[in-house]
């Protein structure tokens, strides 16, 4: 096996973007095994003196939904018309918009959680990437349990029986998997630029209150604009509407929103692995 | 053949402030973005942290960094290990680079031991299966076969420290890149980690040591580079190359030495008493009994051939001549001069007490003259505590001297340097 060879220069790396995208897809093949134990190591080290530990995950989306269903059944709140039970459309709500926002700030905070470990240890850009995506899909593993099982109990089959429900199930984990990419495209983008000026954090917590609102977390929303220009909508719409069978919801814009994101976490990456060497002293 | 590390041309800059320092981040961040030359010259509030450093290293080399504190040491380390990159210039290195810049780096203090192992092997690029083939030999070797399934935050700092060097040497590295780090653990383990670095050295493995310890730079590299404020100032043979630090070091001493008010006495009491003063409480050199109520004009001189000098070189002949004035008729008067090293160490006494102990004597000047042959004192910074007695009682004890002994860049160890010869055999 040859010897790797690492040259560090003062010339941008950008004049070989090539160059930069295989190293970023070696990074990705390559630091699995780190990704998996950072995000073990993460996800042992927040829950090593919790009893109850991911309970807690869940405990704050469950609350804010029962509020919610008390205050629906009471007939204060009235959320439009919806075709699933309105427990089952908050709890789904709530959790999706957890997992966004989640993978949003974990991605943005990459810089600086990860500091101790970058002035001290070389590590490839792309590990801490996938160590979130690891950390995500850990802790939405439960969510998914959480909604499956509320789901089965509170939906009858589809026409298409069994085959109709898995096929729906797939769909459902592939959104899901579009919704943790989209909170992590727009926190990895912003993540180098946080890393410097803690504002941007600020920001991010400022907007995505009342984007809860604008979303249809706790109520319907009859503006077709608002869902068709909101892509977190989007996202969440469709997988709620999957999940329960009610099939897509404006197929093509959503498939416009995924690319989209799909090309922002593309680009989200590559900013990620030039800004790694530049910024990790200053973050 | 192709040296194993290259290192050509590198500078790098920071920023004193911390405003302008995320500034620059942001306009450094865009250059690289957008392919756009780095500036070349400094701009507000940055210094120099490194500039046009420049060496090759062959495969099984060692080199010692050494410098003051902010000389550029662990920059140049950083930046040879890919953390931060270099303002001006290239680096190469071929092979796999393995860093103990921090032992604990990577750490989670919650987790145990042999979770940190695989953790920290997993972060120099080590699969499962490659972890276990030699997760038996680190925890043999960190000695830690008791504590190893206890969370590392019930470690103490020592502990710590030799899980982190023994995953970090035995992760089968081509370069090793140590940043101080072994100042930590007992010296039993200490040992080992030398012994074991002797070892990866006669394997091939090409090892760059920063180091504040001369002796342990000299001993464990074959060269040595000095950095100050960021520049190369000499670099080559490691023995050679520390002694020019030293010297560099004892002439930095030897001007802040000259600059030091001389030791100053305190006030004078006016009404004489009749009975030897009490210690006012002891202080770094002893108690010290300052008032002048006995004695007064107390004067003490450090002579080479004749010449009063502050500045001694090692193994001179000196004359230290102590006089005073006797106010008053003192029975059984000793005189003794305390050899302390700065930081509070006595290494010696001169004294009057045995031999010469005057019974009777009249109020007046009284001097003491005391020859040294050969002052063997390591190289450094020194005083003279003088007491005089009256008996037990002391008359007068404080500082009545500072001095400095150079050594042309000895590298010594302890508090004595010893002059000697030697002969080695070998059959």
């Amino acid at each position: 096996m040859s010897e790797p060879v690492y040259r560090y220069a003062a010339t941008s790396q950008s004049r070989h973007p090539a160059t930069v995208g295989r190293a970023i897809l070696h990074g990705f093949f390559h630091a699995r095994y780190t990704a998996y134990r950072l995000a073990l190591k993460d996800i042992k080290g927040a829950y090593a003196k919790s009893s109850l530990g991911l309970l807690w995950d869940l405990a704050d989306p469950l609350m804010f939904g029962a509020i919610f269903y008390t205050l629906v059944a009471a007939g204060i709140l009235h959320p439009g018309e919806m075709a699933i039970p309105y427990a089952l459309f908050v709890t789904y709500g709530m959790l999706l918009y957890l997992t966004f926002t989640e993978s949003l700030l974990a991605s943005l905070r990459l810089f600086r959680s990860s500091r101790g470990l970058l002035s001290h240890v070389k590590i490839a850009p792309e590990a801490l990437v996938l160590s979130v995506f690891f950390r995500m899909l850990f802790n939405s593993s439960f969510r998914i349990l959480v909604l499956l099982i509320l789901t089965l109990m509170m939906t009858s089959l589809p026409p298409s029986g069994i085959a109709g429900k898995l096929l729906d199930l797939g769909i459902f984990l592939l959104l899901f998997l579009a919704l943790i990419m989209a909170g992590m495209a727009i926190g990895l983008f912003l993540a180098p630029f946080n890393a410097l000026f803690t504002d941007v954090e600020r920001v991010v917590g400022l907007v995505i209150l009342p984007l809860r609102f604008a979303t249809p977390v706790f109520y319907t929303i009859a503006n077709t604009k608002v869902i068709l220009l909101n892509p977190v909508a989007m996202l969440i719409v469709n997988l709620r509407d999957v999940a329960t069978h009610q099939g897509f919801y404006a197929p093509g814009a959503l498939l416009a929103w995924i690319a989209l994101f799909a090309i922002l976490f593309a680009v989200a990456t590559y900013l990620f692995h030039l800004a790694v060497p530049v910024l990790s002293e200053r973050a | 053949m192709d040296p194993i590390i290259s290192v050509d041309g590198v500078a790098k800059r920071y920023s004193r402030k911390a405003q302008s320092h995320r500034g620059y981040g942001l306009t450094d961040f865009l250059r690289e973005v957008f392919d756009r030359p780095q500036a070349t010259e400094l701009r507000k509030d940055e210094f120099w942290a490194l500039q046009e450093t420049s060496f090759t290293m062959a495969r099984g080399d060692s080199l010692a960094l050494i410098g003051r504190n902010g000389a550029g040491k662990s920059t140049l380390l950083k930046m040879m290990n890919g953390l931060t990159k270099p303002d001006q210039g290239v680096i190469e290195m071929r092979g796999r680079v393995q860093a103990l810049i921090n032992l604990g780096a990577g750490f989670n203090p919650a987790l145990t031991g042999m979770e940190n192992i695989y953790n920290a092997a997993s972060l120099a690029g080590l699969k499962h299966r490659d972890v276990r083939d030699i997760v038996d030999t680190v925890v043999e070797f960190a000695e830690l076969e008791d504590a190893i399934e206890s969370p590392v935050e019930t470690y103490s700092s020592g502990m710590k420290a030799r899980l982190g060097f023994a995953v970090a040497v035995h992760l089968k590295p081509d370069i090793l890149l140590i940043d101080e780090v072994l100042a930590v653990g007992d010296f039993a383990f200490q040992n080992k980690c030398f012994l074991r670095m002797e070892q990866l050295k006669q394997d091939g493995v090409t090892i760059v040591f920063v180091s504040h310890s001369h002796n342990t730079a000299i001993k464990l590299c074959e060269r040595a580079l000095w950095l100050h404020q960021g520049q190369v100032m000499a670099e080559g043979d490691a023995t050679a190359t520390v002694q020019r630090y030293l010297e560099y070091l004892e002439s930095l001493e030897e001007k802040k030495f000259l600059a030091q008010p001389a030791p100053t006495q305190a006030p004078k009491k006016s009404a004489p008493e009749e009975t030897p003063a009490e210690p006012k409480g002891e202080q770094l050199y002893g108690p010290v009994v300052s008032e002048e109520t006995h004695v007064t004009d107390i004067a003490c001189d450090v002579r080479i051939g004749g010449k009063t000098t502050d500045v001694v070189p090692v193994h001179s002949a000196v004359d230290i001549s102590f006089s005073f004035t006797l106010k008053r008729r003192v029975e059984g008067l000793s005189t003794t001069l305390n050899f302390f090293r700065e930081d509070g160490l006595l290494l010696g006494i001169v004294t009057t007490l045995y031999e010469k102990r005057i019974e009777h004597i009249h109020e007046g000047r009284v001097t003491c003259h005391f020859a040294i042959p050969h002052l063997d004192f390591a190289p450094g910074n020194y005083v003279i505590m003088a007491p005089i007695s009256e008996g037990q009682g002391y008359l007068w004890r404080d500082v009545v001297k500072r001095f400095c002994i150079t050594g042309s860049g000895t590298v010594a160890a302890g508090v004595l340097y010893l002059r000697h010869d030697f002969d080695l055999h070998h059959e």
